[in-house]
């Protein structure tokens, strides 16, 4: 599934994945600041990979810090993606 | 019956009580894997227990066991146990253990530490995903349980978060950091992990 969502649908989909509230997430500059433990961003990472159509090489996401980190990253991989 | 899948990849679903074929792959997902633990990693996982805040909220609960003892302890009713490492190998990121096993009534106990550098990357969990589909594969559990203190809860959201059920909670029944504290037992279910996309999810994408 790659689309082109912009940052609200980004979080909104994110959000919505986990039950929480979109206007309480992208507010912290990490994403514990947001409320991801472990569990979640195993999960998270995941949901990632399924946005962007096709897996992420290992480690690429562990320089993610937080959501807008991730979607900085979402705008990257999908525009590369189009490109070739 | 339902195909197992990850991250769009698809296969069929090995039978969930009849023998499947046993995949190669079966300890190792895309970012992490199990394997057994070196003898000479023992003094790394004392170091790992020792540092706050694992050394009160984990396995020892601020007990500083003798190197003997230690090794001792780290096996101690256990029927599996695996390092976790990155998938293209290298030092251990933490340790996944199965304990306290009842075969006659089908279940089993649970735990797993990620050392602290690891901790809340996110990527070390596969290796305790990993681990429960390996249980359930191997093993005729029904449930398999795992007992927090309740500092260390994890947020249940999402699917994975969905696939743990809270079953138990004994009220100030450990003693941490100056109070006391609950313990809590969770509990996940074979049922529910072979009809989640977590099971066998890795090995399926090998296949």
């Amino acid at each position: 599934m790659s689309s082109h969502f912009d940052r609200t649908a980004f979080i909104e989909t994110i959000a919505v994945h986990f039950d929480l509230i979109p206007s309480e997430l992208g507010t912290g500059s990490t994403f514990s600041g947001d409320g991801f433990d472990s569990l979640m961003l195993y999960e998270l990472f995941d949901l990632f990979e399924e946005l962007v159509g096709r897996p992420v090489a290992p480690g690429a996401l562990e320089e993610v810090n937080g959501i807008d980190d991730l979607f900085a990253m979402y705008r990257d991989v999908t525009s590369t993606s189009h490109r070739t | 019956m339902k195909p197992a899948t990850l991250n769009g990849a698809t296969a069929t679903q090995p039978p969930v009580n009849g023998i499947g074929p046993y995949p190669s792959g079966f300890r190792v997902g895309r970012r992490a894997r199990l394997d057994p633990i070196e003898p000479h990693e023992y003094d790394l996982i004392a170091r790992m227990e020792a540092l706050p805040p694992t050394d009160i909220l984990y396995r020892n609960m601020a007990m500083t066991p003798s190197p003997g003892a230690f090794v001792e302890s780290l096996w101690h009713g256990v029927t599996v146990q695996f390092a976790i490492r990155p998938v293209a190998g290298g030092d251990l990121v933490g340790l996944v253990a199965c304990y306290n096993s009842d075969f006659r009534h089908g279940h089993a106990t649970i735990a797993a530490h990620i050392f602290d550098d690891f901790r809340g990357r996110g990527w070390p969990i596969e290796g305790v995903v990993l681990f429960v589909s390996y249980l359930f594969f191997g093993f005729s559990y029904r449930k398999l349980y795992a007992d927090v203190i309740d500092l260390n809860l994890p947020t249940l959201r999402g699917e994975a978060g969905r696939l743990v059920r809270e079953e138990g909670r004994l009220v100030d029944h450990y003693f941490v950091a100056g109070e006391h504290r609950d313990r809590i037992t969770l509990a996940i279910h074979r049922d529910d992990w072979v009809r989640s996309r977590y099971w066998m999810a890795a090995a399926a994408e090998q296949r």
